[in-house]
């Protein structure tokens, strides 16, 4: 069986583009409180909203990075190919 | 279930505590201004001495008639001394479920010259409802009726006049002007929280035939009396006599006028009652109260819709919605706008407006916490009202609004023509 190691500066990055998410989504809800006129109270009672929304940023995001990956070793891959 | 002896004296306990706490409640708010006939209930239960126990006698120990009798057994202070029938199975049930405590008569002139009977309750066939509360009440009877009043206006307004020279108690089975839910209903709609009432809808549906099982053809119109016209108005006085007392009792008022549809359109076994009714009341100030029962269709089983123009209360589900439900949060509202501007499709064949659809919010409950059994308070009631030897305010006016209501309705029906509400009686 294969290990797999998980470095902290993966770890660290994950964390970072979460991070990213969540203020996209706070912003998002700061938005939508200016644009419907509701009140700002909704910054907090709507945090399970925001976490929500971040949570569907994050996994949409990860379509396209697991794309990229995928491509790199790929192209890796043909790399080395050619030149053995 | 089985009911004996143990059985009963664990539920007498259980609803001498419901009823002191039901006491408590009628004591201490509002509630008999717009209740008056809780009045009785603020006495509580009874103590257990043979002065307190009211002594009944039940008259029709049919379906109702035994679901009553249980009741009454298993109410502190009551006992069930008589039962009268001139149905041999029912008349033989009535006995085994007394155990042979009550006296049994198949006239009921005979139970009315019993000497200790302080009450009777009716519970038999519409036709007969008259002639027996009229004769028990000249016998000197305080009388608990079942639904609905009557077979014809005279009838009505005879039994009125008789009840007020009598002076005793007396009683309709309109359960929900013992009912919490309904109670809220009317402060709800007295506060002006659902603003001006403009329409009350009505209906109650069910899927079957309506028909007891038979033993023999010469029994047919004795059993199934619901379906004969020489005996009942069918579905009219039977199931929407009650939502015509509660708009009643909601509008403060009676309908001055009735038109309606009615017809045999699945059931042609050869019923004479219809099993499709559709009525519309005219009552004051413009509101109508629209209703319509039937026995071919129980999707939406029963409801009373009362409709204003702040809001909308369903009486039987015991719900208040608001016209003006709180807005959802800026953000659903910015998801749900985004997804209708990339989801939604221009209509090519159909319609190219938002249908009014149903508005989908949850309301409110009335009571969340209310589990009473209506028709055991009021038959506590009643025998609270016997033993304090004071008529029930407000009942017999209930009793007959909601009588003439139904009666109105089958004939309108059955004539084709608006029936208006009999003069003569004062109400």
């Amino acid at each position: 069986m294969k290990d797999y190691i998980i470095k902290g500066t993966w770890i660290k990055q994950e964390v970072y583009i979460l991070m990213g998410c969540v203020i996209f989504a706070s912003l998002v809800n700061a938005y939508a409180i200016l644009k419907f006129g509701t009140s700002w109270v909704e910054i907090i009672t709507s945090l399970h909203y925001v976490a929500a929304m971040a949570g569907a940023v994050y996994l949409l995001i990860w379509v396209p990075r697991l794309l990229i990956k995928l491509l790199v070793i790929l192209v890796n891959r043909l790399k080395s190919g050619t030149s053995s | 279930m089985k009911f004996d002896n143990q059985t009963f004296s664990k539920a007498i306990e259980d609803r001498r505590r419901f009823l002191k706490k039901l006491a408590v409640f009628a004591g201490s708010s509002g509630v008999l201004a717009s209740m008056p006939w809780w009045t009785p209930l603020r006495a509580g239960p009874p103590g257990n001495s043979a002065l307190d126990r009211v002594r009944l006698g039940i008259i029709g120990v049919g379906s109702r008639g035994r679901k009553l009798m249980l009741h009454l057994m298993e109410t502190p202070g009551v006992e069930v001394i008589a039962v009268c029938d001139d149905y041999e199975p029912h008349y033989q049930r009535a006995i085994d479920l007394t155990k042979g405590r009550a006296t049994a008569f198949y006239d009921y002139h005979k139970m009315l010259e019993m000497k200790d009977l302080d009450g009777v309750v009716i519970a038999t066939p519409l036709y007969n409802h008259a002639p027996i509360c009229i004769d028990s009440m000249r016998a000197g009877q305080n009388v608990f009726c079942e639904k609905s009043l009557a077979y014809d206006f005279d009838q009505c307004a005879e039994i009125v006049k008789i009840h007020r020279e009598s002076k005793k108690v007396f009683q309709i089975g309109y359960q929900r002007l013992f009912s919490m839910p309904f109670l809220k209903l009317k402060e709800y709609v007295d506060s002006g929280a659902i603003g001006e009432i403009t329409q009350i809808r009505a209906y109650w549906h069910r899927n079957n035939d309506w028909r007891r099982s038979v033993p023999s053809p010469e029994w047919e119109k004795k059993i199934n009396w619901r379906l004969y016209r020489e005996f009942s108005c069918g579905l009219m006085t039977e199931l929407a006599s009650h939502h015509l007392q509660v708009a009643n009792w909601i509008l403060d008022s009676h309908p001055m006028a009735a038109v309606g549809y009615g017809s045999i359109n699945r059931w042609k076994d050869g019923r004479e009652l219809y099993d499709s009714c559709n009525v519309v009341y005219k009552y004051p100030n413009g509101v109508n109260v629209v209703y319509d029962s039937m026995i071919s269709n129980r999707r939406y089983g029963l409801e009373i819709q009362v409709l204003g123009t702040e809001g909308t209360i369903e009486g039987e589900k015991g719900k208040v919605y608001s016209e003006h439900p709180p807005a959802s949060p800026a953000i659903v509202q910015l998801i749900n706008e985004l997804e209708r501007d990339i989801l939604d499709s221009v209509p090519i064949g159909g319609p190219s407006w938002v249908p009014d659809l149903e508005l989908d919010i949850k309301g409110k409950w009335l009571t969340p916490d209310w589990s009473g059994e209506e028709t055991a308070i009021q038959l506590a009631a009643f025998a609270n009202a016997i033993r304090e030897g004071k008529p029930i305010p407000g009942m017999i006016e209930h009793a007959y609004r909601g009588g003439v209501a139904s009666l109105m309705g089958q004939f309108a029906m059955e004539q084709g023509r608006e029936i208006k509400w009999p003069e003569g009686i004062e109400i």
